[in-house]
């Protein structure tokens, strides 16, 4: 392995894996003879067992590494040189363990007082050096994404198994994680321990952690696993670790690579999106065509005006933002004496359904349910019926997601329709990702084919092209573009794939001056919000950041208004779901509570943002980022609504700062949101 | 200009050559793609030229290397692999060519290299260093500039010269180096062909060492690069420097781990991971054996272990007695293994 003396000492020197003192300490016969250290470890004292320092232990790198003991190798020169390279570890930490595990007080002190020491070897802040040639791990690595999974998921298996054999935890470690570990967070993160009745502190401790689950927030049990394996080494708590000595050697708690990391690690195909959604989904029991007919029946004989309408959900059932809109669409066509039917598919996806064969599709008439229907089975049906006589058919297609586009066709033609409207709610018209996302981390544009940014997307490599589907639409029927922003409408025409009839922008609402203001607060704190739901693309990880980055001043309350967040963190949660009522529940909720600025940090472009809206209503300032899409241009535009940042630094930057406290004004006005009647705003306008 | 690249690689890393040639094709498609092979082709798998993204395939025994069994026993397949681009660098000089370029099978092209032609339309050789800027932590010394004093100051997943003047000069001086000390042995300063490369800037005046941080992007120099997509699409390094070619070294959790290491919050590199990683599957043919390599094991299927291979190389009497190692009948290396094992460690 290593052919000369003189080459040893020239990797060994500077390192203090090999340590002359220790060595002649723990060999009093080397030192009684007045051997050199390293001439007699070299020589002899490997061979004999004996190791070269403290941090370095040869039997451990033997036992870890049977393929050098078996070889022979001096196991030291073999680390430095080629070891670290190839990921292999030196268990250094074992020895510190031992006393953790067997008097935790103790250790705490010890962790503490060498805290303050910077390490002294560079190379132990060094876990790996890397040899760069090609092929390196040509034997070790054939890395393929299935194999690469299996082989993640032996590993998970492989450490999980290995946890099972770590003992029980004392009473004294348990008693120095309690203050750090959030009840509320594991309860509520955890339902089963929650249902289980059980002490979560306690199931945390001796189950929990084995599970990978986490004790609070801020914590990542699976990340300080995987990262310092010389703890599962030792048989530790990670928890406990990291409370007791992990955090003063500077181990970090998560993952500090950011979100998008986070997203990229697990982003998933589209074509895998829609298996898992498959798998998880019951497909519902089919219904007679009784309502079906007799609505069909009134349409055909009667001079009703029919809508024929398309959602990606069931909105009578389900209650978001869009589902609110259409339900206050819904009324205004029943007062106006439209008939309206509505179809939404079966299975709910994130985009189209490439797949028609045994499709299955939901009816809701005039806002009730009318059923599940084979949608080829539909189709046969809508053809036979004699529209002669009846008024024309217009189609509202609020969202096509989870819908096969034939079948819409099939269902807009069967029903003879000639025109209709398309909104804009998001933009999987023009790209595969509905929020125009590449890889579902930034907003660069409408992607363009062939330039780098719109191969490397995982939606762009879908076999689906989802525009060139919903493209039919516009290619068959004389379709208007409803756009709820200039901004989403300037984005979809520079796309250049449609051709519409005609565009239209139709604002979901718009501030009414109510004539009251809102005087700037006389308090110590500033109260900060995040407004909406807790969305990896709403921004909400650069709000949790900010919160993480503030814990320690004192001068601003933060809040998050919505849904989706974690407790235990610096900021206090207020619910606030939308109402099925179609009231404004967000705008009473912030002005309750007095929120001097909202922060709506959405990376991807909104085709309109009513959280802005209602911030801007309830007299607080929005901070936003450039490619919030029509929120930017809210808050520009209106002027003195708030602040745009180019990027999400310099807005973490701007409320780390006491720039912060200079954005509210002394005096506010407080709006009335007047909301559109949707489609009848421009129904007929041609 | 007229341009033959070429890669090295096993049937292990057929689906990283792939991935290479197909972005080599997207952006020179004139370009001859050699893909220089130094293994047999696996049972019941099928190559054909015609539907590969490269134009011709090389194989070892093509080269003119004289006892070539003898010769390819002495290395492992990291020795192997990169000692071979020497003697066919040399020869592709020979063919008509303007320029030859060496680019790793795990290499892969972002944008064109015409800024390269251009810098050979003036220099014979150029030479991409591992990284480009003096390190500022303990960590990153370590990592990156304590190894390239070791393993090499020029990563050489990349070479290209003209072959003529000093090209040619280059070339040969280089095959004769990798015929006779291609290995991976650091401790009397050798390492594979990379080390060589240290004293190219000395034997050769007419030499580039190219600074553009937009070459060979990889791990090593990432601390240093910030990798940034504009909203046109395309991928710029440090702002105002177009991605020309990253270097997807380790495949697998070490490159994860270092990519992590450096990339830190520069999420566009792990989309460009992701990509690659996706690339690479695609390419993969399933008939392709895991971990195959055809010079691996003995004929009797025992692998071959580099202290075999060692014993071997370093005593010429050996080399002169069994000039097909790999063999394993009655009177074979294999069978005087054993004794020669024990014979060497008597003598230390």
């Amino acid at each position: 392995m290593v052919s000369s003396f003189e080459t040893f000492k020239l990797v060994i020197d500077g390192s203090s894996y090999f340590d002359a003192d220790y060595y002649l300490t723990a060999n009093s016969d080397v030192k009684d003879a007045g051997l050199d250290a390293s001439w007699h470890y070299f020589h002899h004292g490997w061979k004999e067992g004996r190791s070269p320092s403290e941090a370095f232990n040869i039997h451990t790198y033997w036992s870890e590494n049977q393929d050098i003991k078996t070889a022979g190798i001096e196991p030291l020169f073999h680390f430095l040189v080629f070891g670290k390279s190839e990921g292999r570890r030196v268990n250094k930490a074992t020895e510190h363990h031992k006393e953790l595990v067997e008097n935790p007080v103790m250790a705490l002190a010890f962790f503490s007082a060498i805290s303050a020491a910077p390490t002294a070897d560079p190379a132990l802040n060094s876990t790996e050096v890397v040899a760069e040639t090609q092929h390196s791990e040509e034997s070790s690595e054939v890395s393929v994404e299935t194999p690469d999974t299996k082989k993640a998921l032996a590993e998970i298996e492989i450490l999980r198994s290995r946890l099972q054999g770590v003992k029980s935890p004392s009473k004294e470690q348990i008693a120095a994680v309690k203050d750090h570990f959030c009840t509320e967070f594991y309860l509520e993160q955890y339902p089963d321990v929650l249902d289980a009745g059980i002490d979560p502190l306690q199931h945390y401790m001796r189950q929990g952690w084995k599970e990978f689950r986490d004790p609070n927030a801020y914590f990542s049990t699976e990340y300080y696993i995987t990262t310092s394996p010389d703890v599962v080494d030792a048989k530790l708590n990670p928890f406990f670790h990291y409370v007791a000595a992990g955090q003063f050697e500077g181990r970090l708690a998560q993952n500090p690579n950011g979100f998008r990391y986070r997203i990229l690690k697990n982003l998933k195909s589209v074509d895998q999106k829609i298996r898992e959604a498959k798998l998880h989904h019951t497909p519902p029991q089919l219904s007679d065509f009784n309502k079906i007919d007799a609505w069909l029946a009134k349409i055909s004989s009667t001079r009703t005006q029919a809508i024929i309408g398309f959602s990606h959900d069931n909105f009578m059932s389900n209650v978001g933002g869009v589902q609110i809109m259409m339900r206050r669409e819904l009324a205004e066509f029943s007062g106006a004496d439209f008939s309206h039917i509505s179809f939404f598919p079966a299975l709910p996806l994130a985009s189209i359904n490439p797949n028609q064969v045994g499709f299955v599709i939901g009816a809701l008439i005039d806002g009730r349910f009318a059923g599940y229907f084979a949608a080829s089975d539909l189709i046969a049906r809508l053809r036979k019926v004699d529209f002669t006589g009846a008024q024309e058919r217009q189609f509202v297609i609020h969202n096509l997601l989870g819908h096969n586009v034939d079948v819409v066709v099939s269902i807009l033609d069967a029903f003879k329709c000639k025109s209709g409207y398309f909104w804009l709610h998001d933009y999987a018209s023009i790209y595969n990702n509905w929020n125009l996302l590449v890889n579902d981390v930034a907003f660069r544009g409408v992607p363009k084919k062939d330039k780098p940014n719109y191969y490397l997307c995982q939606y762009a490599r879908w076999g689906t092209d989802q525009a060139f589907e919903i493209g039919k639409v516009f290619r068959k029927f004389a379709t208007c573009l409803v756009s709820p922003s200039q901004k989403a409408l300037d984005y979809w025409l520079s796309s250049g794939l449609h051709n519409a009839s005609s565009v239209k922008v139709v604002p979901h609402c718009t501030l009414v001056d109510t004539g009251e203001i809102k005087i700037k607060a006389d308090r110590t704190k500033l109260k900060v919000a995040f407004v909406g739901h807790a969305a990896d693309h709403k921004g909400w990880p650069i709000f949790e950041e900010i919160t993480k980055l503030s814990r320690d001043n004192a001068a601003i309350q933060f809040y998050h208004f919505g849904s989706g967040s974690k407790p235990g963190m610096n900021f206090t949660r207020v619910p606030v779901e939308p109402s099925a009522s179609g009231g404004t529940n967000m705008v009473s909720a912030l002005r309750n509570l007095e929120i001097d600025i909202a922060i709506i940090p959405s990376i991807c472009p909104e085709t309109f943002g009513l959280v802005a809206y209602e911030a801007v209503a309830a007299g607080a300032k929005v901070l936003t980022l450039e490619d919030s899409g029509n929120i930017a241009s809210f808050v520009r535009t209106s002027g003195g609504y708030g602040l745009v940042f180019s990027d999400e630094a310099k807005l973490i930057q701007h409320c780390l700062s006491t720039d912060i406290f200079e954005v509210p004004d002394q005096i506010t006005p407080l709006f009335h949101l007047e909301f559109s009647k949707m489609t009848l705003d421009v129904l007929g306008a041609d | 200009m007229r341009v033959l690249c070429y890669t090295s690689f096993t049937f292990s890393y057929l689906n990283r050559a792939r991935t290479l040639f197909d972005s080599v094709k997207k952006f020179h498609p004139d370009w001859h793609c050699v893909a220089l092979m130094t293994d047999k082709l696996p049972d019941g798998m099928q190559l054909n030229v015609a539907t590969e993204s490269f134009d011709q395939i090389v194989w070892q025994n093509e080269l003119g290397i004289e006892g070539i069994d003898s010769w390819l026993f002495k290395h492992d397949v990291v020795e192997v692999c990169t000692a071979v681009k020497g003697p066919f660098l040399k020869m592709a000089c020979q063919q008509g060519y303007d320029a030859v370029i060496y680019l790793d099978p795990d290499t892969c092209l972002f944008s064109d290299l015409k800024p390269l032609l251009s810098q050979l339309e003036q220099y014979d050789v150029v030479l991409t260093p591992h990284t480009l800027e003096p390190q500022e932590t303990i960590s990153a010394i370590w990592d990156n500039e304590i190894t390239p004093l070791w393993a090499g100051t020029y990563n050489l997943g990349f070479v290209a010269v003209r072959t003529k003047g000093d090209g040619l000069k280059f070339a040969d001086w280089w095959a004769h180096r990798l015929l006779n000390f291609c290995y991976d042995r650091p401790s009397v300063g050798l390492f594979v062909d990379q080390k060589w490369c240290d004293l190219a800037p000395a034997l050769f005046d007419n030499l580039k060492i190219l600074r553009d941080p937009g070459y060979n992007v990889a791990s090593w120099n990432l601390n240093n690069r910030k990798i940034s997509i504009d909203d046109d699409g395309l991928i710029w390094v440090n702002g105002s420097y177009l991605l020309r070619f990253w270097h997807f070294t380790k495949l697998g959790a070490t490159g994860d781990a270092m990519t992590e290491r450096y990339a830190k919050d520069n999420f566009q590199v792990y989309e460009l991971w992701h990509w690659y990683r996706h690339q690479v599957a695609n390419n993969t043919s399933p008939e392709v054996p895991d971990r195959y390599w055809a010079f691996g094991d003995y004929d009797n299927g025992e692998p071959i272990k580099k202290v075999h291979r060692e014993l071997y190389r370093d005593t010429p009497a050996l080399q002169a007695q069994y000039p097909r190692p790999h063999e394993t009948g009655s009177q074979s290396f294999f069978a005087a293994l054993p004794q020669l094992l024990k014979d060497k460690k008597a003598n230390g």
